[in-house]
């Protein structure tokens, strides 16, 4: 039996503990924000440069490959392509890969783009499930869609990455709407000399946005407090979360909705991993060691000018869902990649990157919850003083939301994407809010995913979503099955 | 209690930074709309001196004195847009009267800024008022370590014609990133009777291969005859690159000379050389080629065979009937599946893959 004095004293060091580990979690972060300021300034004036943009829009940008994995999306296949292939980008091609959809996206894709049947003439790099026919457009030439037996998103886009006849590649989501010039400026790097592996862009919140054929043009705010809180966690995350790694080494995540890759790295690192529920996250590990071990000085950049949009959760149910799976990816990827840490071979990725990643993002949900259980045992047991519980709370919400609003106010001084009056203060009340509820909430579905990875499931699991309201009363599902 | 202490020092300094932050983002808002305001208003001002310039019923020194009321930034945004849109003669007597502006010196002087960007606002202007005695600003500017501030810079060759900084520039070219390449390309090609003679000489010097591809493209983007014909020249380079980039730059020259080199090429042992041959045989429209171009058809190289089905598309009559008869070869397999691919896309789409 444990004695209330031993009781009392192990509750301190745990929340002494759970202490120093946000006050060290938030000072990381607040590097992260110091580092992304320098960054920022500096694409913003690059963003900002008429002369480059006309330089960028002319005929000598390299070519591009966009790969569209598409599983049942007999609704808006068709446009989202359209968006695709009428990108201003001079030297562009688009992979539309059907993965064996039970609906008629294959269909709809014929009937749309006139397409007939081409001769297989791709050298098979990456093996995948068996393809089983190539189209082209009698309409569009940058038009290739592959029709393919069902094998899950990496699979598919390992099929388009084996047809894609450009030397670097743009992985997006079918459900993915890319602002018109987003991929002149993604190109920027790789243009002005940069030695860059693989470039990310920003994603922001498409909910509520007025879109017109595929385009968003008026940027909007949803007022619903999910959709809410997540334009502010996607703010921070892309505005200086990853902009900040910029400086720090490279950031382990690319956005799979939206990264370009150079192809031949891609396809010597054996493509997009199918044994994972994040193939994004653990291609950019597997990219970053190929890198390391070889000693190519080639980077993982994060620029913040290049925009697409995305749907998020409106509902509880689909975010526990997406949560649950982003984390579960995060801790099998860590997993898998567990040699990185802390060796001195992988440099800054060894020593920064991964150790964060694990401490910082994969642990945090056990840490957040063994703080809120020791924090109320101590107060139960009288461990910890009333006072100081409440400060340790009030320090960690001001923390967030801190971090938060200087996230917003990089948007607002650089590219106040949100004109209306009123939206600085519905996104500061969305970073406070973000603290009560919603915080916890995600902890939870994270703190869930641990469950699953010892059951070994790999299952993606449903993700229904509202639809960009391109019709009224559409829904757009993109359920996956299992891989 | 000292933990207790330190918490409440760390939570009053957030409240506070808090506290400024958003004091901060309405103060950025309030500012950024009433620059608007301010910057819609001025622009309203400056409208009508430059309304009745444009249409040669004002004076250049009205238009001046409009400018410098405005905020200098946006000053010198309305003159870079101005440039583009005005003849030559027109601009320059503006810029006579913009040169000795306070404001126009301020930006100017900024060449030597440690900030990137400032300096990339000198250059830009510099692009529009350059004179003769900037040479030595421009200069600076064309090196300088930034590819922003490089491609800006060249823009001042249209307004300098000075050989000699246009052959410090193509020397230069082949260390540049690619974007300011093409910048430097583009530029040169505005002043191509004063970049041809030193292209030339380089071109008929002894050079390194990715010397010599640069400027074989710069060679295809000027489009000079001369520098073509010198070009065609090196189309047997022990260099793949160099003989790839030959190939490509001679569908800028329907001459004799270039359709004999590239029969030559197009059975190079390189298959990228052998592509671009092809390419180059199409877009020259060569009927003889139709021979060759047939025979590409059976390559062992995908992309070859591509090629050559296209620029027979291009070729009219004579290439459409070899694709025809290629499409019916029980021979070939290779052949008849890429005339068979090519053979069903539309005129539109074959243009398009072929300018691709």
């Amino acid at each position: 039996m444990i004695d209330l004095a031993t009781l009392r004293d192990v509750l301190w060091w745990t929340d002494h503990s759970v202490l120093g580990y946000f006050i060290v979690l938030n000072s990381f972060y607040g590097l992260l924000l110091l580092m992304s300021i320098p960054e920022l300034w500096s694409h913003w004036h690059l963003a900002e440069d008429e002369g480059l943009t006309r330089v960028l829009g002319s005929g000598a940008l390299p070519g591009l490959s966009i790969l569209v994995p598409a599983y049942n999306e007999e609704l808006t296949i068709v446009e989202s392509t359209r968006s695709f292939l009428t990108l201003e980008y001079t030297r562009h091609e688009v992979i539309v890969v059907n993965d064996g959809s039970r609906d008629g996206t294959m269909a709809r894709l014929i009937e749309a783009y006139e397409l007939f049947e081409v001769p297989a003439a791709f050298m098979v790099t990456v093996k995948t499930q068996r393809v089983r026919g190539y189209y082209r457009s009698r309409l569009y030439s940058k038009l290739l869609v592959l029709d393919k037996e069902n094998g899950g998103k990496a699979d598919a886009l390992n099929a388009a990455l084996n047809a894609a006849n450009h030397p670097y590649v743009l992985a997006v989501d079918a459900d993915t709407l890319i602002e018109p010039d987003a991929l002149l400026r993604l190109a920027r790097p790789f243009l002005l000399g940069t030695r860059v592996a693989a470039v990310g862009g920003t994603v922001r919140v498409a909910n509520s946005c007025t879109i017109e054929n595929g385009r968003v043009v008026e940027a909007r705010i949803d007022r619903r407090w999910l959709p809410g809180i997540q334009t502010v966690e996607y703010l921070r995350a892309f505005l200086f979360g990853r902009l900040g790694w910029n400086r720090l080494g490279g950031s382990l995540i690319i956005s799979g909705a939206f990264g370009l890759f150079r192809r031949d790295y891609l396809l010597a690192i054996r493509g997009y991993g199918t044994g994972t529920v994040s193939e994004d996250m653990d291609l950019v590990v597997r990219l970053q060691r190929y890198l390391r071990e070889r000693r190519l000085p080639d980077k993982t950049l994060f620029i913040p000018d290049p925009v697409a949009w995305t749907e998020v959760p409106a509902s509880t149910k689909v975010l526990a869902t997406q949560r649950e799976r982003w984390h579960r990816g995060l801790v099998q990827t860590l997993w898998t990649h567990r040699k990185l840490l802390f060796n001195p071979r992988y440099g800054s990725v060894g020593f920064v990157s991964y150790p964060f990643f694990l401490f910082g993002e994969a642990l945090a949900p056990i840490i957040e919850v063994l703080g809120y259980i020791a924090l109320g045992l101590g107060l139960a047991v009288g461990a910890v003083d009333l006072r100081f519980a409440w400060l340790f709370l009030c320090v960690a919400v001001l923390y967030g939301v801190l971090l938060s609003t200087w996230a917003i106010m990089l948007e607002e001084i650089t590219f106040r994407r949100y004109p209306r009056k009123t939206d600085p203060l519905w996104l500061l009340l969305f970073a406070f809010a973000e603290a009560f509820g919603y915080r916890q909430l995600t902890v939870w579905y994270r703190l869930k995913s641990f469950w699953k990875v010892l059951r070994g499931d790999q299952r993606w699991g449903a993700m229904r979503r509202e639809g960009f309201a391109r019709s009224p009363g559409v829904r757009v599902s993109v359920e996956r099955p299992a891989i | 209690m000292t933990e207790s202490v330190v918490l409440a020092v760390i939570a009053i300094a957030q409240a506070a930074f808090f506290a400024l932050l958003v004091v901060l983002l309405v103060a950025a808002r309030a500012r950024g709309q009433a620059r608007a305001r301010r910057d819609a208003a001025a622009a309203i001002h400056s409208a009508e001196p430059l309304r009745h310039w444009l249409v040669g019923t004002g004076s250049a020194i009205r238009v001046g004195s409009a400018f410098r009321k405005l905020p200098p930034e946006m000053a010198r945004e309305q003159i870079i847009l101005i440039s583009a849109r005005v003849a030559p003669s027109q601009l320059l007597e503006l810029t006579k009267v913009l040169r000795s502006e306070s404001w126009v010196v301020r930006t100017i002087t900024r060449a030597r800024s440690v900030f990137w960007w400032r300096r990339l606002e000198a250059a830009r202007l510099l692009a529009v008022v350059a004179a003769p005695r900037d040479k030595l600003t421009v200069r600076r500017l064309i090196s300088d370590r930034h590819p922003a501030v490089q491609s800006a810079a060249t823009n001042c060759l249209t307004r300098l014609d000075d050989e000699g900084l246009i052959a410090d520039v193509i020397d230069r070219m082949p260390d540049r990133s690619q974007a300011v390449r093409l910048c430097q390309a583009e530029v040169l090609r505005s002043v191509w009777r004063l970049a041809a003679r030193p292209l030339l000489r380089r071109l008929q010097t002894r050079a390194t291969p990715q010397r010599l591809e640069v400027w074989i493209q710069l060679a295809e983007t000027i489009g000079d005859p001369q520098c073509l014909a010198a070009a065609a020249a090196l189309h047997r380079h022990p260099d793949a690159n160099v003989r790839a980039a030959v190939a490509r730059a001679l569908r800028r020259f329907p001459h004799p000379n270039a359709s004999a080199a590239l029969a030559e090429r197009i059975v190079d042992p390189e298959w990228r050389v052998r592509a671009e041959a092809a390419r180059s045989l199409g877009a020259v429209a060569s009927t003889d080629a139709v021979p060759l171009l047939t025979r590409a058809l059976s390559d062992r190289a995908w992309n070859v065979r591509l090629r050559a089905a296209l620029a027979l598309a291009e070729l009219g009559e004579p290439g459409r009937q070899a694709l025809d008869a290629a499409a019916k070869r029980q021979d070939d397999a290779y052949a008849r599946d890429m005339a068979i691919m090519v053979g069903a896309l539309a005129d539109g789409t074959v243009a398009e893959l072929g300018a691709a």
